[in-house]
């Protein structure tokens, strides 16, 4: 086996150098480096680079909120893992229970950025305007946000309610746990 | 074009080895290959997902008066060998079911792992009290599985009348719009 020993390999002429030729095997030995501090192509990186998840327990607590209230359930993505990422994907999901008041059942349920500043995605609104009837309904709640304006820091998602377009006579109690919540961050 | 041929190339002082200058290429032909046994640097992720399965259940006509949790029929299986190396198994749901009233018109959903052991997860309500005959109601579920066990890990979707309690619901036609399921492993 021959071996060349040099501390720097460079192109005899032009800008390129080839290693090999096709059924040839390059070989990164045990405990050696290969260090990129330039460009690759074809090296097939994964396409999702972070993805992180949390809970929230169910539970019976009930409000009757005209401001958009904290469910309690969050998830932030760790300032070192938003570096490189253009965008973050959030996917929320819980069950609610609302009550009604006079002649409506209505409720708001939206996805907020909290830091590293502060975003209000769209709102999901569900329920109906009563006649009779309709004391309660319940139902799965979730939405779909797509970060795409991304900051440096700590970036902060959470689930937010209150009663439909911020009127006290839109709901009775909402109870915006009651099948906890589940919070699942996709980072490309 | 000038060519050297070796076996190796190593360091001549000290354990680094530098290719080239700012702005130079180098190339790896077609039908090569580059083994790495060693270590990368700046080559990006490897990829978080290490399994992404999906199913469906077509839509048909099923329904159930059942106060105890049934199965709708839709399951997704992650097979044992993939489960090796995870740390933990996303699995999301989505279907619509018809629910018909009896006093009320509610309905549970509930993902179960039915192996390699049992795990029941949060379950789903869906419904009204209400004096209309029936409601319609999505049931999208996401669910994170943490504790992974040995063998084909399958999660599968049961429904029941809510709360278990029989003038809660009529029927329940749980496969109104088929089922759709996505594992995520990572």
């Amino acid at each position: 086996m021959s071996e060349l020993k040099v501390d720097k390999i460079s192109p005899d002429s032009g800008t390129t150098t080839t290693l090999g030729q096709s059924g040839d095997t390059f070989t990164i030995p045990i405990g050696a480096v290969l260090a990129n501090l330039g460009t690759i192509t074809g090296f097939g990186a994964g396409l999702i680079k972070y993805i992180g998840t949390s809970e929230l327990a169910a539970a019976g607590t009930t409000s009757t909120a005209t401001s958009y209230t904290s469910t309690g359930a969050t998830i932030t993505i760790p300032a070192a893992d938003v570096v490189g990422l253009s965008k973050i994907i959030i996917l929320t999901e819980g069950t609610g229970r609302q009550d009604k008041n006079g002649a409506a059942n209505i409720t708001d349920f939206r996805t907020q950025r909290t830091a590293p500043s502060a975003v209000n995605f769209t709102e999901v609104t569900k329920g109906a305007n009563v006649i009779s009837g309709l004391a309660e309904i319940l139902g799965q709640r979730g939405s779909l946000i797509i970060d795409s304006s991304l900051g440096t820091g700590d970036h902060t998602y959470g689930v937010y309610f209150r009663k439909y377009a911020g009127v006290a006579n839109q709901v009775g109690n909402i109870y915006y746990k009651q099948g906890g919540w589940r919070i699942l961050a996709i980072g490309i | 074009m000038s060519e050297i041929k070796v076996n190796k190339l190593s360091p001549s002082t000290g354990t680094a080895l530098t290719l080239g200058d700012n702005g130079d290429t180098f190339t790896i032909p077609a039908g090569t290959t580059l083994a790495n046994n060693g270590t990368t640097t700046g080559f990006g992720s490897d990829g978080v997902v290490k399994y992404f399965g999906t199913a469906e259940l077509s839509a048909s006509v099923a329904s159930t008066t059942s106060t105890s949790y049934i199965s709708t029929g839709a399951t997704i299986t992650v097979p044992a060998a993939d489960v090796v190396g995870l740390s933990k198994i996303i699995i999301f749901t989505q279907g619509t079911c018809r629910i018909n009233k009896n006093t009320h018109a509610f309905a549970n959903f509930r993902l179960q792992r039915t192996a390699p052991s049992a795990v029941n997860y949060q379950e789903g309500w869906g419904g009204e009290v209400t004096p209309v005959d029936e409601c319609h109601e999505e049931f999208g579920q996401l669910h994170f599985d943490t504790n992974l066990g040995t063998g084909d890990h399958t999660y599968t979707m049961f429904c029941r009348k809510a709360s278990g309690t029989a003038s809660y619901a009529g029927s329940i036609h749980y496969r109104d719009d088929g089922w759709r399921l996505v594992a995520i492993g990572v």
